[in-house]
């Protein structure tokens, strides 16, 4: 056995993955975890610290000295490392490479992905004629060193199929393969490349992967599961792809775009990246626990696709093998910690901050109303100055019978019978009673008395108020409890609406609050009195609002007297109409004395007495609310009387608030039907960051900033200590990571295996570079470039390398069954969406058409509804009709709890977190989809119908042109026989039972072609069946 | 990820197969009927990463009856006549103390105790104390093991559940079943090893596909949903117009086919696809068989209730899953929604109860009379327990009961499990665990450990991590053990 040891036993190559995985989860960067002061994890600790023993752990060149020999050699279960309570152990292998290690002087070095790229020296090869391109020469060199020659380049088809694969994710068309076969000039291939990488089929293909990083999806993915609309920004990455977006820039958008400089729509909406991780909106969570899951899935996420760091081991304690402390992810997580953002969401729907995604057209529109707005709100200030300076209104007093002017519903709150209290309004209905409630002595007559948690009114029909809409409120109120959220009255909903609708509240310091909702949390306007009222005492409220959806507009009068205000929110541009949980308008009634709150913890519930609420269809004058207080006063303020002069007796002035209102419909008309998508917004202010103990959201320790671990060099002072800055940080010079971690996912999409077979951890724990060069050659020619991918993919599918055929003989297969070392191309499975895209490739069926909302394909029924019933929206799947059958498979609809089963059998992921790696297996499920499906059956069918319509009568020939759609290759002559007699006794069969071809052919939506033979379709469907379902229509080789 | 044996099992295949046998005939037909061992292809069914297990098991399999929704431990099993005192008074807060209740009670400004309206009594020798909403299970109770004392972190259904059922309140990790069929493989090779039955048309708290995902494990060990219908497994059943003798001639050619292919290009992952599809041509025979009750005689009828007849019911199921656990099934996982009682539980209870009652109990007897409740774990329970005050207005015949995760009861019974016994206990008011907590990831250890496992020791590594199914956390719960 020591006769296989390493000549030379490096540290990075042999002796750190074992002492990482065998030793650091006790003598590891972890502190708290740390045994016997021991740091094994750095150079200092493992040779110079002096044990508790005395001794030291590795004295370089004496086994005899060194501590851990003899502990890792011990027979003594007391005394042996690693103890048998680990259930680890080292091999006899492994002892004796640390034994070798220390007699060659235990030469420590550096973690070696944490040292930046250095574009390395080509290496010496002896066959230099093999190369195409610089890279090929790293490989080369190793296979020489390993006494392997690489393989012949792959025959013509399949090295065309392999490309057109990858670069596309779709099969190439039978006159590409034509053209390139017949196509003998030296740069035949080269031209081809460059073809690919102009078709729009590009960027969808690059989009597919970024995907799976993204963890984009269609639905939230925790319980309700419900839909969310982010599909505009998957067609935001299709599009960057195809005009080849640099790197650097792709990501720092995706990161940070709301951050630059004079932020465009595009910019702010490729940050919808990090708003793509699953929500939850289950009744009763906490909301900061999952608000702050959010933060640390975006900050993993982070991590994973653009460092290769396994960060999140490093929540809950110090991370036990990479240098990466709890405070360092804490400080790394600051960044991703101030979006105004719900823990708990609605069942469906996007979640704020949004962005509004309108046409030109559109936005041109909007931008002319808003400026016929501002001019009609300067018309009614310049009117308002007229007659405040003509001074016409100072014989006008306010009086009581103003007050019956817009009044909608007047509740005196005096008696109730039969569950109802009646609504002095003529024509409008009586409030409702819910739980026991008490008529008792009120302000000025009767009140009534909420004294239990299920104690309130609806005022039903009533207070269905615009935005647009000038309206006010008025009541008395008598808390006989305060200190917590209290309810008064409004219709604003609960989780699944967002909250719409409107509401006059007591915050938890018993100050008065009024909150006009579209969407929290970022779409309504708040404001608050500075002043409390008093708790067990009577007090007049009147709210008054002006229709301009300007927390300016809210007015709040305690007892008669206008309340200094504080402004908690101002950002109001949507309809506040009540909606039910499908976002259809519903007649909710005003709720009094309790909110329609139910799952936060929140229920706003009223103890205390009520009197005397009206509604009006108008915004009161000062004036009018002292009255309605019973405070109003003979010598009234001149404020007051020009305020009642203009809504009642001024006509210019009420002919330009119509028109004002009116504008403000036609805006609120453009913007309802708009598009939103989740995307990134920066608080005003910085939320803190703490570090919290165990990972868990309510046990915050110390206080952190943003910054990045020290081990990857740091945060410099010089940059934005936010998104942008991290960005920045991520693309500069001296990153040690990103680089390589890109071009080895690359690398990966292209050979099914990275340079780093662990792209997801470039850590302690992750596997060595099998070529270090080579990645840090692409690496940095990579920076070079520009970051250009385009031209990144292009370099390596001209190398020599890609270009191999991917038949291994059983030698080199038993050597190198993973083909870490590149003696040959490429092979395995197709992903999911490639697979699906070639049988609709072949069939003719595939609709070419980029972008769009995602669609529903087949699926078998009943799965959706039988997961659970919380969604209104996704209910049920219901299959799409026409063209949405056959669209690339991209655009499948991905909801999350539930995807779709013919992608997950062939391992696409259920997109619940960042995957930078898809498993590759081989199922018998698979074998049901591809022979069951109906997409696959239908494909089928169509493409028997579509060899009988290429041009040839000729069975063999129609064989041939079949097998070739769906293979990529000409069938071998016993493959057509084979073919051929498959294809006769299908004939023979169908002729004996012609209902069964009509079955058949009430699979799938498409019809089937009526001018065809019957017989002979549904027997050549069977024959496609089997070329869909050959090796080589599924995998690339 | 990688197909095991693969490259051994070409050579015998080539072995076995000459090139004589191209020619299509009954005999090729029955061989893809018949079991893979025909072909001596794959090395019997998959063992498993293990091999062997870490100490003798006491069962071999797992029948789990997870009502989802969590069930009212204090209607059915944990019987507390001083909460029946104290019905209508205020929970004492020394009682309920400075833990966190959900957003849906958390609002509240009363929470008033509610003393179950249903009997209770003392069955069996055991004398385990049962409530009238469970007259079949009342009679089976010296078969069972009670643990009165779990308890989970979660607060509400989709962390819980999760937790429950992979070891973690967050999605991704491997679920139970999956961690068993890595660890164990399969004892059948016509069926999954990992099966999946949900009681049809129930709705209530939601139910995942990551509930029985693999997590980062091998796909192959997911979870594989039975369900009642024209199509038990997705895409079983041939299109319309392709019948059983068709199918073999088509998976004929297309063997014939994918062996040239394989000639050509020495790449022995051909083989392995070839014997999928022989695989999923099985199971086009071996799923029906086993869903196909016609051969039932009536006294299992009568055992499991008429609802056995129904397919997708609950009782269906259980019924399904003595079939499947005969077939050597290694995990069955059965879900019934529908026992999230937050309002009007007195009516949802009573319904929830016959639902599952019978059937469950009839499972164990049926399992007994066949001699594998020796080698069988049958498990039953929800993902949390239920408080003892009431959410929402507490009247004179409606209440609800909110989530509550500090203690709940689950029920056990099999081989290797201490019968007629009840473990831990909750305090007078069922508010908090007294004795004996069983934390879900000790519960989870305890059902490994039946299984022949260490739960410390089956690991898979990902991400640099050895992640197993107890975290890093779960003790063996000895009491529990016969």
């Amino acid at each position: 056995m020591l006769a296989q040891l390493p000549d030379q036993v490096d540290y990075n190559i042999h002796i750190k993955p074992i002492l990482s995985d065998r030793c650091y989860a006790c003598h590891g960067p972890d502190d708290n975890a740390r045994q016997a002061d021991l740091r094994l994890y750095t150079e200092e600790g493992a040779l110079y610290t002096k044990l508790a023993s005395g001794r030291r752990a590795i004295v370089p060149g004496s086994r005899r000295k060194s501590a851990v020999f003899h502990r890792i050699t011990a027979d003594d279960p007391e005394v042996v490392m690693p103890p048998p309570e680990s259930n680890l152990a080292l091999s006899e292998y492994e002892k004796a490479l640390i034994a070798r290690w220390i007699d060659q002087g235990a030469k420590w070095k550096p973690h070696w992905a944490f040292l930046p790229p250095v574009q390395p020296d080509a290496p010496e090869v002896q066959q230099p004629s093999w190369p195409q391109d610089p890279l090929d020469f790293f490989v080369l060199a190793r296979l020489e060193r390993e006494g392997l020659a690489p393989s012949p380049e792959a025959d013509r088809e399949r090295l065309l199929r392999r490309v057109t694969f990858d670069l596309t994710g779709l099969p190439p068309t039978i006159a590409e393969i034509d053209a390139f076969l017949a196509d003998d000039s030296p740069d035949a291939y080269e031209r081809v490349v460059d073809r690919l990488l102009a078709s729009p089929s590009y960027g969808e293909r690059l989009a597919t992967d970024w995907m799976d990083v993204s963890r984009y999806a269609d639905s939230h993915g925790y319980h309700a599961d419900g839909i969310r609309t982010m599909w505009p920004w998957r067609d935001w990455v299709i599009e960057a792809f195809n005009r080849n977006m640099p790197y650097d820039e792709f990501i720092s958008w995706q990161l940070a775009g709301d951050l630059l400089p004079n932020a465009t729509r595009e910019q702010k909406l490729a940050t919808a990246f990090h708003r793509n991780h699953p929500m939850t909106a289950e009744g009763g969570i906490i909301d900061e626990e999952y608000r702050m899951e959010y933060v640390v899935d975006r900050t993993n996420t982070t991590a994973q696709a653009f460092l290769g760091m396994t960060m999140e081991c490093a929540r809950c304690h110090d991370h036990k093998f990479d240098p990466i402390t709890q405070k360092e992810y804490y400080q790394f997580a600051a960044f991703f910690n101030n979006v105004r953002e719900l823990g708990l969401t609605g069942d469906d729907g996007n979640a704020g901050p949004l962005l509004t995604l309108l046409s030109e057209e559109e936005e041109a529109g909007l931008a002319a109303v808003r400026a016929t707005i501002g001019q009609l709100e300067q018309n009614l200030a310049r009117r308002r100055s007229e007659v405040a300076d003509a001074g016409v209104h100072r014989t006008t007093a306010t009086v009581e019978s103003m007050l019956h002017r817009g009044l909608l519903d007047h509740y005196p709150l005096d008696v109730i019978t039969d569950k109802t209290t009646p609504n002095r309004v003529a024509g409008s209905k009586p409030a409702e009673v819910q739980g026991e409630l008490d008529v008792v002595p009120g302000s000025r007559d009767q009140a009534i008395r909420f004294d239990d948690d299920y104690d309130l009114l609806h005022l039903t029909a009533a207070g269905l108020f615009e935005r647009t809409d000038p309206f006010s409120v008025g009541l008395w109120i008598h808390p006989e409890e305060g200190g917590n959220y209290t309810k008064i009255l409004g219709n604003a909903f609960h989780k699944n609406t967002y909250w719409r609708g409107w509401e006059l509240f007591l915050d938890s310091l018993n100050h008065v609050g009024a909150r006009l909702i579209h969407a929290l949390p970022h779409n309504y306007i708040d404001v608050r009195t500075r002043a409390a009222v008093e708790i067990g005492a009577w007090t007049h409220l009147t709210l008054t609002y002006d229709g301009g959806s300007r927390a300016g507009g809210l007015r709040i009068f305690i007892d008669g007297a206008e309340a200094p205000l504080v402004f908690e929110y101002d950002r109001l541009y949507r309809s506040i109409l009540p909606v039910d949980a499908n976002y259809e308008r519903v007649d909710r009634p005003v709720r009094v004395a309790r909110s329609y709150r139910a799952f936060a913890g929140n229920d706003g519930i009223f103890r205390g007495f009520m009197d005397d609420i009206r509604l009006y269809g108008r915004s009161l004058t000062p004036g009018e609310a002292a009255i309605l207080a019973g405070v109003a006063v003979a010598e009234e303020p001149d404020a007051h009387r020009l305020a009642s002069y203009l809504h009642h007796k001024d006509d210019p002035y009420q002919h330009i608030m119509r028109n004002l209102q009116r504008a403000r419909e036609k805006e609120q008309e453009l913007i309802s039907g708009a598009l939103e998508v989740m995307v990134m917004e920066e608080m005003d202010k910085p939320r803190a960051t703490y570090v919290l103990g165990r990972g868990l959201y309510d046990q915050p320790g110390e206080h952190v900033a943003p910054g990045v671990p020290a081990a990857f060099g740091g945060f410099p002072d010089s940059l934005p200590p936010n998104r942008l800055g991290l960005a920045q940080w991520l693309f500069a010079d001296d990153n040690p990571l990103t680089a390589r971690v890109t071009v080895n996912r690359y690398w990966l999409m292209l050979f099914g295996q990275g340079l780093v077979s662990s792209p997801e951890d470039f850590g302690s724990q992750g596997a060595l570079p099998t070529h270090p060069e080579l990645l840090d050659h692409l690496a940095t020619a990579f920076v070079t470039s520009g970051w250009d991918v385009k031209d990144l993919l292009r370099k390596i599918v001209l190398s020599a390398t890609y270009r191999q055929s991917s038949s291994a003989a059983p030698t080199l297969l038993a050597l190198d069954p993973a083909n870490a070392l590149l003696a040959r191309g490429p092979r395995h499975r197709l992903p999911a969406e490639m697979i699906r895209d070639n049988a609709l490739a072949a069939s003719g069926l595939l609709v070419s058409h980029i972008g769009g909302p995602s669609v529903k394909p087949y699926q078998p029924p009943g799965l959706w509804i039988e997961k659970g019933n919380f969604s209104a929206a996704l209910l049920t799947y219901k299959p799409d009709q026409g063209e949405s059958l056959y669209r690339r498979s991209l655009y499948t609809f991905i909801r999350r709890t539930s995807p779709p089963p013919s992608m997950t059998i062939f391992d696409a992921p259920d997109r619940t977190t960042c995957t930078v790696r898809r498993q590759n297996t081989n199922t018998p499920l698979q074998a049901l989809v591809l022979m069951n499906d109906p997409q696959y059956v239908e494909a089928a069918r169509l493409l028997a119908e579509r060899m009988q319509k290429s041009g040839t009568p000729d069975l063999h020939k129609q064989l041939v042109y079949g097998f070739r759609l769906a293979t990529g290759r000409r069938p071998a002559p016993d493959e057509v026989s084979l073919l051929a007699e498959l294809y006769e006794k299908e004939k023979a069969r169908f002729a004996n039972t012609p209902a069964d071809a009509d079955s058949l052919f009430r699979v799938g939506d498409h019809p089937a072609d009526a001018s065809l033979d019957k017989t002979t379709t549904a027997a050549l469907a069977m024959v496609a069946g089997l070329m869909i379902n050959h090796d080589e229509a599924y995998t690339k080789r | 990820m990688h197909e095991c044996h693969s490259y051994d099992a070409r050579y015998s295949r080539r072995d076995f197969l000459t090139r004589t046998t191209l020619g299509l005939g009954a005999a090729t037909l029955a061989s893809l009927l018949s079991p893979m061992e025909t072909f001596g292809l794959v090395p019997g069914p998959d063992k498993g990463v293990l091999g062997t297990t870490h100490f003798p098991a006491r069962v071999k399999r797992v029948i789990y009856l997870l009502q989802s929704g969590a069930p009212s431990q204090l209607d059915l099993f944990d019987y507390k006549p001083a909460l029946a005192r104290h019905h209508g008074q205020e929970l004492p807060a020394s009682v309920r103390g400075m833990q966190r209740l959900t957003g849906m009670t958390a609002g509240q400004k009363n929470f008033p105790l509610v003393g179950s309206p249903f009997t209770f009594a003392q069955h069996g020798q055991s004398g385990a104390w049962v409530s009238n909403l469970m007259p079949y299970t009342s009679q089976i109770v010296d078969e069972l093991c009670f643990v009165k004392s779990m308890f989970t972190e979660a607060i509400n259904h989709d962390p819980a559940v999760t937790f429950m059922q992979s070891g973690s309140q967050q999605p991704g990790r491997p679920s139970m079943g999956s961690w068993l069929s890595y660890g164990l493989g399969s004892e059948n090779d016509n069926l999954p090893a990992f099966v999946v039955l949900v009681t049809k048309d129930k709705m209530g708290q939601p139910l995942y596909a990551r509930l029985w995902g693999n997590g980062f494990l091998p796909s192959r060990h997911q979870g594989v949903q039975f369900r009642s219908g024209k199509d038990p497994v997705l895409y079983l059943t041939n299109p319309p117009g392709i019948g059983k003798a068709d199918r073999a001639r088509h998976m004929e050619y297309l063997r014939r086919l994918q062996e040239i292919q394989r000639d050509t290009l020495d790449d022995p992952k051909i083989d392995a696809k070839i014997a999928q599809y022989e695989m999923a041509f099985r199971m086009q025979t071996s799923v029906p068989e086993v869903m196909n009750l016609d051969e039932e005689p009536e006294s299992t009828f009568r055992l499991y209730g008429e609802d056995a007849r129904d397919p997708g019911t609950f009782a269906a199921n259980c019924l399904l899953a003595r079939r499947l656990a005969e077939r050597g099934v290694r995990f069955i996982q059965l879900y019934h929604q529908g026992w999230d009682h937050h309002g009007g539980l007195p009516t949802a209870i009573r319904r929830q109860a016959k639902e599952t009652d019978q059937a469950s109990a009839a499972l164990v007897l049926d399992l007994k009379q066949r001699g594998m409740l020796d080698d069988t774990l049958v498990i039953w329970g929800g993902e949390f327990g239920r408080t003892n005050y009431s959410q929402g207005k507490l009247t004179e015949d409606d209440f609800g009961r909110d989530h509550h995760p500090r203690c709940f009861t689950l029920w056990m019974a099999g081989g290797g499990i201490r019968k007629g016994y009840a473990h831990g206990e909750t305090d007078e008011l069922g508010y908090n665990v007294a004795r004996d907590p069983v934390h879900v990831h000790d519960f989870q250890a305890t059902v490994m450990h039946l299984l022949g496992i260490d739960h410390e020791r089956l690991t898979f590594r990902h991400q640099g991590r050895r992640y197993r199914l107890t975290d890093v956390h779960g003790n063996v719960v000895r009491d529990l053990l016969a």
